[in-house]
């Protein structure tokens, strides 16, 4: 990328096949988006999906053999400031980058606030930080940090939706993602993919796997709440490497605006879709918002228990939204 | 060719708490350089992965004046490499078993060599820690002695030819620390930096790799000296980008740039908190040859801007622009 040339007629040319009004996002604090990507933990080299809307920021990726797929969203309510007028712009960036870029911003300062620009002259994105802090100079002269960042972008299509062939009924459970977590970081050992079973009557959830040992994890009705079964017992198989990346990465609840819930939902054909809720700081003020979509709609409060009513009733604009959506695997491969 | 000197306590101190460490995490090996009036530990870049590294002492600080004896037929210079890690290990013992005084002698022992009856003579330091009714000889083995050819090339090592027009104080503004921060996880990025040094007091610097480039301005730094110093201009009405104003800056002439290497700045911010120098004197040579870096210390005992008896200073190798 050629940093320091002014290219007046490449330039041109990008307006004139661009139209469109710029995009100016604040988001007032990194932290917000670096922990969603981690959440992702994505180490490959390939492109994700962005996508810039009038609604939020999305982020999408597909793995290599295509039985994985992870999505983050953060709505616009969690922008400081949000100009982006549609149409919604899509374009690939390289992952990798891009987290090595932000992590480059978040050591300079924690809580700094991030600005996103979009096209830059050669269609890039374009990341500003700016800390003037509460350093002092000794000779008491004003100190500060500016960090900028552009990050080539790609022509890219968003990678197809699996959730486009969700088939109901589905069996669907929420319950605390560090739960998850910890029973799904237990399962590592054996080897092997994951067998998740979900019965009725009495609700229960276990979950198996079976490789050079076996080891099965239990999880009591009192830890999940709006648990609904399709037949008396739903067993399916995930890969082991699936699950780990749609459960394991998500932030401490310390690290983020309080615990992250999760929702795991098994469709009549054995996808798998796990939703994790992630309370964040910041934003603007809480406003009506339009509804997301189906995991909002499915998590009305009356239908809801416990600590899962209250998440609900939480302010869903403040939520930053990590989803994985894998397939079934048969019998051990 | 003589040397045998007693250290003063701060001598010994300064080498074995902070200077010998900041040696070690740049090279194994340094060459120990004595004069009458100075001495000099110093790094050649093929010792200190592609840096130079100059710690300087002034003889009344590293020694007894009354006892302190040099002689060489070379201007009374005695030059020789060391093992950092071996020195370092030496003085920590004396330090700690027999701590009232440290003398050393510059030795010739004969050695026997392994596997056969012939004896060869091998220079050694020779040390005599003594304290509390104590006394504890190492000898510490070096390499030969340099012959004059040498010494001479080590003399123009150790120094730069000339200082920098201008220098930035990186532990000034924001703080060295912060700045090894931000340079620590650009090194993820790309191996190689660009530096800018701008008269008004501001440091950019970039790195570019594949498909991301990314930057960094730190804007009121210290300049040195003071009448090279810049006001920046206004900003009322032009808000200007980081990328702007170093474009602007270099047209003015205001500026110099360079690239150098991700992990020589780091290194040498990090052994920073080893030494504590009051000042970080960063410099691009007339010429953007090289860049010059001058830790500058402060004695606390005294009202003087600056230690003279102490300096530490680096050059760095730059690449040659693309």
């Amino acid at each position: 990328m050629d940093i320091d040339s002014n290219d007046e007629q490449e330039q041109e040319h990008e307006e004139e096949e661009q139209q469109l009004p710029p995009v100016h996002l604040t988001l007032s604090n990194i932290r917000s988006l670096t922990t969603l990507l981690q959440a992702m933990k994505i180490s490959a080299k390939q492109a994700c999906t962005v996508v810039l809307a009038p609604e939020g920021v999305e982020l999408h990726w597909a793995d290599d053999s295509k039985s994985l797929r992870s999505s983050l969203q953060l709505r616009s309510e969690l922008f400081s400031s949000y100009e982006c007028g549609p149409p919604r712009r899509v374009f690939g960036v390289a992952m990798l980058q891009l987290v090595d870029a932000l992590a480059v911003f978040a050591s300079a300062s924690s809580a700094a606030p991030l600005q996103l620009h979009y096209p830059g002259p050669d269609g890039e994105l374009q990341l500003e930080l700016s800390d003037s802090g509460d350093a002092v100079d000794v000779d008491g002269g004003g100190a500060g940090c500016v960090m900028y960042a552009r990050i080539a972008t790609q022509e890219q299509d968003l990678p197809s939706d699996m959730t486009d062939y969700w088939r109901e009924p589905a069996s669907y459970f929420l319950l605390k993602g560090a739960l998850l977590k910890e029973a799904v970081d237990d399962l590592e050992w054996p080897g092997g993919s994951v067998a998740i079973r979900l019965s009725r009557d009495p609700p229960a959830l276990s979950m198996a796997a079976a490789g050079t040992g076996s080891l099965e994890v239990h999880l009591s009705a009192a830890d999940l709440s709006g648990v609904q079964v399709a037949e008396p017992q739903v067993q399916q198989r995930y890969r082991y490497k699936n699950m780990k990346a749609s459960m394991c990465h998500i932030p401490d609840g310390k690290e983020v605006g309080g615990p992250v819930s999760t929702k795991v939902s098994i469709d009549a054909n054995g996808l798998l879709k796990v939703t994790h809720m992630v309370p964040l700081a910041g934003g603007r003020a809480p406003g009506g918002g339009s509804a997301t979509g189906q995991q909002q709609a499915s998590m009305q409060p009356s239908a809801l228990s416990g600590f899962a009513a209250t998440q609900a009733a939480l302010d869903s604009s403040r939520l930053g939204v990590v989803q994985f959506v894998s397939l079934p695997v048969d019998e051990e491969d | 060719m003589k040397f045998r000197a007693t250290l003063t306590e701060r001598g010994c101190q300064s080498l074995h708490k902070a200077f010998l460490p900041t040696l070690e995490k740049f090279g194994k090996t340094c060459h120990i350089l004595l004069g009458p009036d100075e001495v000099f530990f110093i790094q050649r870049a093929v010792d200190a992965d592609g840096a130079n590294v100059t710690v300087r002492f002034t003889a009344e600080r590293m020694f007894n004046t009354e006892s302190f004896r040099v002689a060489s037929r070379h201007f009374n210079l005695v030059a020789f490499a060391v093992d950092v890690g071996l020195l370092l290990k030496v003085l920590r013992s004396a330090v700690t078993n027999a701590p009232d005084t440290l003398d050393v002698k510059l030795t010739q022992c004969a050695v026997a060599l392994p596997g056969c009856d012939e004896v060869e003579n091998k220079p050694f330091l020779c040390f005599t820690a003594r304290g509390d009714g104590v006394s504890l000889v190492q000898e510490l083995p070096i390499g030969k002695p340099c012959p004059s050819g040498e010494i001479d090339a080590l003399v123009a090592a150790k120094d730069v030819a000339s200082l920098c027009p201008w220098y930035l104080d990186l532990a000034s503004g924001a703080g060295a620390a912060g700045l090894a921060r931000v340079v620590d996880r650009m090194k993820a990025l790309s191996s190689s930096m660009q530096v800018a040094l701008c008269k008004t007091g501001d440091l950019h610097i970039q790195v570019a790799e594949n498909s991301v480039m990314l930057g960094a301005l730190f804007s009121g730094l210290t300049v040195y000296p003071q009448d090279a110093s810049k006001q920046p201009e206004p900003e009322e009405g032009r808000q200007l980008t980081a990328e702007e104003k170093l474009q602007e800056a270099l047209q003015a002439g205001d500026a110099m740039t360079v690239h150098i290497q991700v992990k020589h700045l780091l290194k040498i911010l990090s052994v920073s908190t080893l030494s504590q120098p009051s000042r970080i004197l960063f410099g691009i040579a007339e010429g953007c040859g090289h860049v010059h870096v001058m830790f500058v210390y402060r004695d606390p005992s005294t009202e003087a801007a600056y230690d003279d008896s102490l300096t530490l200073g680096f050059k760095l190798p730059v690449r040659d622009e693309d």
